[in-house]
């Protein structure tokens, strides 16, 4: 899952894209961190034990701390005028756990999603981080919504 | 669940279950049932199940998946397609009582291998009510 701070599609001069490029670097990886620290938030809502488990549709209980501590942010990478950053998530069972699965005897696992509820709640407030960042440096005018040019969208 | 989200889930669900192309489809009523691991998935029938974070404000969007367990492909689709086009708007509509927005956000196939030619398809919906009349807009 990652978060992208991407330019208009204009070809910016080199002096413009070294002027810009650190700072979306430093922007990118602040949006990685917000999520990945709230990713991390939803696996430590739950302390759970072996034998119990969060109701369907919850993040997963806390037993181990396997899941959690193979929560990483990914590297900020930089694709001319885009910034991107993220997070990952290495244990096996986590895409199991994030949409659920049936087997061949029809036992099915229900989902305990914990990225796409935590990419929700951090949206907002990497949007306005995103905007308090790039607002004034490059933006000539501003409204509610496209005109500031350095955006932030999750995938 | 907060009682907004409960009455827009209210609101929503009634609207699916009184929709009469999408009762011919799922062939009756009561095929749309909450997911519960107690029970046996009956085909064809949609599941729902509330996700994230359901304690929060109680203006906070809820996302609701819905499962789609339909024999076909292409029965699926026209489940699919009759659902969406009931449900999102681009705008704010009425959801029984409450004034909100339904919005579509994303879905995907998943593997169903203990009945062959079952489709299962999980579609994700956040419902959000509005919180002050400036976001009340209309189609």
């Amino acid at each position: 899952m990652r978060v992208t701070v991407y330019g208009d599609h204009i070809n910016l001069a080199e002096e413009l894209k070294e002027e810009w490029q650190p700072v979306a670097r430093q922007a990118a990886r602040e949006a990685g961190r917000m999520l990945t620290e709230e990713v991390r938030r939803l696996l430590r809502l739950r302390q759970g034990r072996r034998a119990t488990a969060a109701p369907e549709g919850q993040p997963p209980e806390l037993d181990f701390g396997n899941l959690l501590d193979s929560v990483s942010q990914l590297s900020v990478r930089m694709r001319d005028t885009s910034a991107s950053s993220g997070v990952q998530v290495k244990h096996e069972g986590a895409a199991r756990l994030e949409w659920g699965k049936t087997d061949r005897k029809g036992r099915r696992t229900f989902p305990h999603p914990f990225l796409r509820p935590a990419l929700a709640n951090v949206e907002g407030p990497i949007t306005r981080m995103l905007e308090q960042r790039f607002d004034g440096s490059t933006a000539t005018s501003r409204t509610d919504e496209d005109v500031v040019p350095f955006r932030g969208s999750g995938s | 669940m907060s009682t907004i989200a409960d009455q827009l889930m209210k609101g929503w669900l009634a609207r699916l279950n009184a929709d009469e192309e999408l009762k011919d489809l799922l062939g009756g009523t009561g095929r749309i049932v909450v997911a519960s691991a107690s029970q046996a998935v009956t085909i064809p029938s949609v599941e729902w199940m509330l996700y994230g974070d359901t304690e929060g404000e109680s203006f906070n969007r809820v996302f609701v998946r819905l499962d789609l367990f339909i024999k076909g492909a292409v029965l699926c689709g026209d489940v699919e397609a009759r659902i969406r086009a009931i449900s999102h708007r681009d705008t704010s509509q009425m959801i029984g009582t409450i004034r909100g927005w339904i919005r579509y956000l994303d879905k995907r196939d998943m593997d169903f291998p203990s009945q062959p030619g079952v489709v299962h398809r999980a579609l994700d919906f956040s419902l959000e009510a509005v919180r002050t009349k400036y976001q009340n807009h209309t189609a």
